[in-house]
């Protein structure tokens, strides 16, 4: 048992560092002509007074996490795993909470510098008139079929093993590889996890069609390179997710080593965030950060008064759907658009099947 | 190449947008059979309604600088020669301006110069957009 605490420790610890990592330094990895927000001249980026929020944000950001998170974690040496891992999830919303506080005292701030200076004002509408760069290089959507092979690997290794699989099936292992938790053999405990599979693909080839049609900034080049670099990397993350998903399917059926099961979540893991962390880096957001042929950024269309709170997109008037977010990296939604309703809508109810169907075989 | 939008300007949008396009044409910008980004696209980057973008698209196309594919979209043409017709609408554009001006008491002269301005202005317009 001691052990599986360890274990536990480990991947709350790991997740913790993430987390805060990329809530501390979401200032730098955002464009720099949106501070905290609010849109300001690119060149400000290099203000001292912006330079203090920025490292002032982060610290405080970093600070609390590191309390929150050694204490969260700590706590399992005395509590039952299943309360604790309750205990992690509401000092992570804790956390968040805390950042959003963070966030919008620093805004309070950038708005008062803005309100001060008299930088000019550009409200003008931009957009690209050339149609084959309109795309961006995403991949097509064929591209998702994989996804199917993927998925198919699974059903037919079951398929092939059901009639020599005995009555009980392993369901769940502890740390030493051993099972723990049985069930009843039946079809639908096997068809389960194909369906998640589809749903997540599914979720997948829809976040891409996102990313084809979002809108885009000023900085046309870059917002091109940047639609074409998620939209490979996501790709390439999905097929994780869904490579890993066959192997646990896969070893329900004993087609390979419980023992590989242990060491897989975790590779998964490293590997999102190192692709993350190089997403952070050396793209950043809507490609701010990438070197080469895009020339200097492009300075930002105000259009402050659209962003509620500078983070949520109320434009009736704008047709997009997706837009790039103003804090962190990624796309949000245009909640002026009735279309984008009906995405949230979907979205809900695609994590809210993802949820409950796991449970559904326990 | 880019274009922008005044969005507070007295002109409207949808007239912005499409002498935008025709400078673009114009200026070699935009070359033959060069495509044009989808309706979709174009509202979107420039948070205008569909309705504007698909609006300057077919009046376009009436005008023979662009053709609507059902598949590829708006592709550009070469440019329409002004044939007698089209001098007529132009002139019943231009007539009111030329009597508004006119009872500013704007001299001949005067008015000519500003037309050469304008002609020098739409070269050099087009020109910058890069």
């Amino acid at each position: 048992m001691n052990s599986e605490l360890n274990y536990m420790i480990g991947i709350m610890g790991l997740s913790w560092i993430v987390v805060i990592l990329a809530v501390a330094f979401t200032p730098y990895f955002i464009r720099k002509n949106i501070s905290f927000g609010v849109s300001v001249p690119e060149t400000e980026y290099a203000n001292p007074r912006f330079k203090v929020l920025r490292r002032t944000y982060s610290v405080d950001c970093i600070v609390v996490g590191l309390i929150l998170g050694v204490a969260s974690s700590v706590c399992y040496i005395w509590i039952t795993v299943e309360t604790a891992v309750w205990i992690q999830l509401v000092s992570i919303f804790l956390y968040l909470a805390f950042s959003f506080l963070f966030y919008f005292s620093m805004r309070k701030k950038v708005r008062s510098i803005k309100q001060e200076s008299d930088w000019p004002i550009d409200s003008k509408a931009v957009a690209e008139l050339s149609g084959e760069k309109t795309s961006g290089k995403t991949i097509h959507t064929a591209w998702y079929l994989f996804y199917l092979v993927v998925i198919a690997v699974a059903v037919i290794a079951v398929v092939l093993k059901y009639p020599s699989l005995p009555d009980q099936i392993p369901m769940h292992y502890n740390i030493a590889g051993e099972v723990d938790r049985y069930a009843q053999k039946s079809i639908g405990i096997f068809a389960v996890m194909p369906i998640i599979q589809l749903l997540i693909g599914l979720m997948f080839a829809g976040i891409n069609v996102a990313i084809r049609t979002s809108k885009r900034q000023r900085d046309f080049n870059r917002s091109n390179a940047f639609r074409g670099v998620l939209s490979v990397t996501l790709f390439a993350i999905g097929c994780m997710v869904m490579i890993l998903l066959t192997c646990v399917q896969l070893a329900m059926v004993s087609f390979i080593n419980e023992k590989l099961m242990m060491v897989l979540p975790i590779a998964f893991l490293i590997a999102t965030t190192a692709i993350c962390v190089y997403l952070a880096i050396k793209v950043g957001q809507g490609g701010s950060r990438l070197k080469g042929t895009y020339g200097k950024p492009a300075e930002a269309v105000d259009d402050d008064s659209h962003w509620i709170g500078g983070f949520l997109y109320f434009n009736k008037k704008d047709p997009s759907v997706f837009v790039e977010k103003r804090f962190g990296i990624g796309y949000t939604l245009n909640f002026g658009n009735p279309v984008s309703m009906l995405v949230g809508a979907a979205l809900l109810v695609l994590i809210a099947a993802l949820l409950i169907l796991p449970l559904i075989i326990k | 190449m880019i274009i922008e939008i005044d969005m507070h300007s007295s002109i409207p949008i949808y007239k912005q947008l499409k002498t935008a396009i025709i400078s673009a044409i114009l200026s070699g910008q935009l070359s033959e059979d060069d495509s044009l980004p989808s309706v979709r696209q174009l509202a979107s980057d420039l948070g205008i309604n569909l309705h504007t973008v698909r609006k300057v698209y077919e009046m376009l196309c009436d005008e023979g600088y662009i053709r609507i594919h059902r598949s590829k979209g708006a592709e550009v043409c070469s440019p329409p020669k002004l044939a007698k017709e089209d001098l007529a609408v132009f002139e019943s554009l231009l007539l009111p301006i030329v009597i508004e001006l006119r009872a500013r008491d704007i001299s001949k002269e005067k008015y000519i110069e500003l037309m050469n301005q304008l002609w020098e202005k739409s070269i050099k317009e087009g020109a910058s957009n890069e």
